[in-house]
């Protein structure tokens, strides 16, 4: 009984302390509230950081290390260089990722958030936790080229981090670890929960569509939403979306060998999605209209082919301008412009 | 208001799940495993002693050149593994399961060949069974501590998940660059699993676990066997294996490398 008490004082703490389902999604920022809260559509969190409580000292730890480049080999790469807070947390008009010395990375930079909610990482699903996760980047030889053991060597020759470190998990010795705990607190946090869309699906009197977003709404809901499912925008699968007859990049296939997964990519959430193009995993498209004339005329057959693509989606000029319009109700101008996310300076 | 009673709602489902995974754990424990600390049970440590070796030789890095049983020669510059989750069993079909149970054995590191599983109720054991690599469990449970230290260059960055068994070196039969020879065993999805169970006989003797600690459990690796039982692996052919079906194969070999070889109590 005793340990049931327990239970019930840490699950208390810990829901309070660190997030909440809220039936009125209260946006308004506190420079000073680190709480993690999201609306009540949204489903349950993947991650819901009950083994790594959050904190606002592990939450600023984790930001001073996104911005810092010493988690690169010549410290001149952070992980805000290729996630830039105004384009959402991705790489604002850069196709393919530049890492160390401009190596070229094979794949477009994805934007961060709402990944609390993700069940992989990464455009094929590499990754599985959001802890992990920044092991990817760190040691890329075409990203930030370092190793896990010498980053936490360069921290813990730094006193401002020794005391940081002490700060949020009170011990005075740096471990990966802490250093990816405390990542996964700030990247934890970023929600996006305050576009548009989401003010009028609270309530649509007070924040109403014009005529074009309700229409493109509508038809997002027949011929999108099956893989773009609302209110997270993906269903968290890998697909084939007919980019191409051959790949250049086998995509999921990459981690699980299986045939079938060639040329299979994981499904994007759409929020944000005016801010963070280029688009696809490889950027090729700059535009929406591009996006849209994709799925409408220049499907590639191939074995993989999502089966629902086959004959393309049919869209007319009408349909694809409501289309953009309801894609723009995704913008999330309170989260591209939250302090608590902002580099310091 | 509404707020707070769903959240109480909330709470009140995980207090659920939490006592049901509670009362869960505690069966598996219980049954058929030994039950947890009681006052009037007497417990003992069990020391395991690896000898790594290639034959009947202690393994010795890049220097020595050893010849597989293709007849090809090769030199070694990396062996390192991952056994974890020790497991002993009694007489009585009961099981003794180590908790935290994840250890690294690298030859470069002679102190990583002596591990310790401690807290064992006094008893005869004649058994034991661990993994040959790391539970899918811990390859998705987040930043781990320890052995599992990703720092410790045992983890896959792309594909993530610990790598479980590294060997590199080279052999002049080798087509690769600089004729390496490359095998990192690792991956926990179905069809390229490559967690294995490993249960290395007692043959006659048994483990007598007393609280004197004195019980040690001498193992040997023979790294021969990952080239040629039941699989026989020519360099020629197989000079590189990174996860997919390569690993798999290796990692049934790699089975066959443990052998109990004493038991002093
Ligand atoms: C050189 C540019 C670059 C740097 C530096 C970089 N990233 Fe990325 N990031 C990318 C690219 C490109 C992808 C997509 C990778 C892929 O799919 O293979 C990505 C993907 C991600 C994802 C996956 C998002 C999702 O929804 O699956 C996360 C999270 C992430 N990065 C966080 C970080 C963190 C944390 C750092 C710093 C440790 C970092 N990135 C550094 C370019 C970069
Ligand atoms: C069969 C599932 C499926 C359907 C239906 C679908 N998509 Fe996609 N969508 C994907 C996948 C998978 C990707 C990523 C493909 C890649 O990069 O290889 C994607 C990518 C996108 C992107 C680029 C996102 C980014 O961050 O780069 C946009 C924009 C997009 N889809 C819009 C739409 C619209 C609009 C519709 C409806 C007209 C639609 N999609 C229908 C699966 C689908």
């Amino acid at each position: 009984m005793g340990k049931l008490s327990i239970y019930i004082v840490c699950l208390m703490l810990i829901l309070t302390a660190s997030c909440k389902v809220d039936s009125k999604f209260d946006p308004i920022i506190n420079e000073d509230d680190i709480t993690v809260k999201w609306p009540d559509y949204f489903p349950a969190p993947a991650y819901d950081f009950s083994g790594n409580p959050i904190t606002k000292e592990g939450f600023l730890l984790g930001k001073k290390l996104f911005y810092d480049p010493i988690l690169s080999v010549d410290n001149t790469i952070s992980c805000g260089s290729c996630h830039q807070q105004f384009a959402a947390f991705a790489h604002a008009d850069h196709k393919l990722s530049h890492g160390i010395d401009n190596k070229l990375g094979v794949r477009n930079s994805q934007a961060l958030f709402n990944m609390i909610w993700n069940t992989s990482f990464f455009w094929d699903g590499g990754s599985k936790h959001i802890e992990v996760q920044p092991i990817g980047p760190i040691t890329n030889p075409v990203e930030m080229d370092e190793t896990v053991q010498n980053v936490v060597y360069k921290l813990s020759q730094r006193a401002d981090y020794k005391s940081l470190f002490k700060a949020a998990f009170n011990t005075d010795s740096i471990t990966s670890q802490l250093m990816l705990k405390a990542i996964a607190q700030f990247m934890g946090a970023f929600v996006s929960a305050s576009s548009k869309y989401d003010k009028n699906r609270i309530d649509p009197i007070a924040n109403p569509f014009t005529e074009d977003e309700k229409l493109g709404q509508t038809i997002f809901e027949s011929k999108c939403a099956s893989c773009h499912v609302p209110p997270l925008f993906t269903d968290n699968s890998f697909r084939n979306n007919g980019l191409d007859e051959i790949f250049s990049d086998s995509g999921r296939y990459l981690i699980t060998n299986i045939n079938s997964d060639m040329g299979k990519f994981k499904v994007p959430s759409l929020r944000n999605i005016e801010l963070t193009y280029p688009y696809m995993h490889d950027g090729r498209f700059e535009t929406l209209p591009q996006v849209l004339n994709h799925y409408s005329s220049e499907i590639k057959q191939s074995a993989t082919l999502d089966q629902s693509l086959t004959n393309g989606i049919a869209l007319n000029n009408t349909e694809k301008q409501q289309l953009i319009a309801f894609l723009k109700t995704l913008t999330d101008r309170e989260f591209i412009n939250d302090p608590r996310f902002k580099e310091a300076n | 208001m509404k707020c707070i009673y769903k959240f109480f709602l909330l709470n009140l489902v995980i207090i659920a799940i939490a006592c049901r995974k509670d009362s869960s754990l505690k069966k598996e424990t219980q049954d058929p495993a030994i039950p947890k600390p009681v006052e009037n049970i007497k417990y003992g440590s069990v020391r395991i002693n690896i000898s790594n070796l290639v034959g009947n030789e202690m393994i010795s890095l890049n220097d020595s050149v050893y010849t597989n049983t293709n007849g090809d020669s090769f030199t070694i510059s990396k062996f390192k593994y991952y056994l974890s989750n020790f497991t002993l069993r009694n007489a009585n079909g009961e099981l003794h399961r180590q908790t935290e149970s994840y250890h690294l054995i690298d030859c470069q590191k002679g102190s990583s060949f002596t591990m310790l599983i401690d807290s064992v109720p006094v008893g005869t054991y004649n058994a034991m069974n661990f993994i040959l690599g790391v539970d899918s469990t811990r390859n998705t449970s987040g930043a781990q501590i320890g052995a599992l230290d990703p720092a410790l260059g045992m983890f896959w960055s792309w594909n993530q998940g610990y790598i479980f068994l590294m060997m590199e070196g080279s052999s002049p039969n080798s087509t690769a660059p600089d004729n390496m020879i490359t095998y990192h065993l690792g991956g926990f999805a179905q069809p390229y699993n490559c967690i294995r169970n490993v249960n290395p006989s007692f043959g006659a003797l048994d483990l007598v676990v007393t609280e004197k600690n004195s019980s040690e459990i001498e193992i040997s690796a023979d790294l021969l066997r990952l080239f040629d039982t039941p699989t026989l692996i020519k360099f020629a052919q197989t000079s590189e294996g990174m996860g997919g079906a390569i690993a798999v194969t290796l990692s049934n070999n790699a089975v066959n490398m443990f052998k109990v070889i004493d038991i002093e109590n």
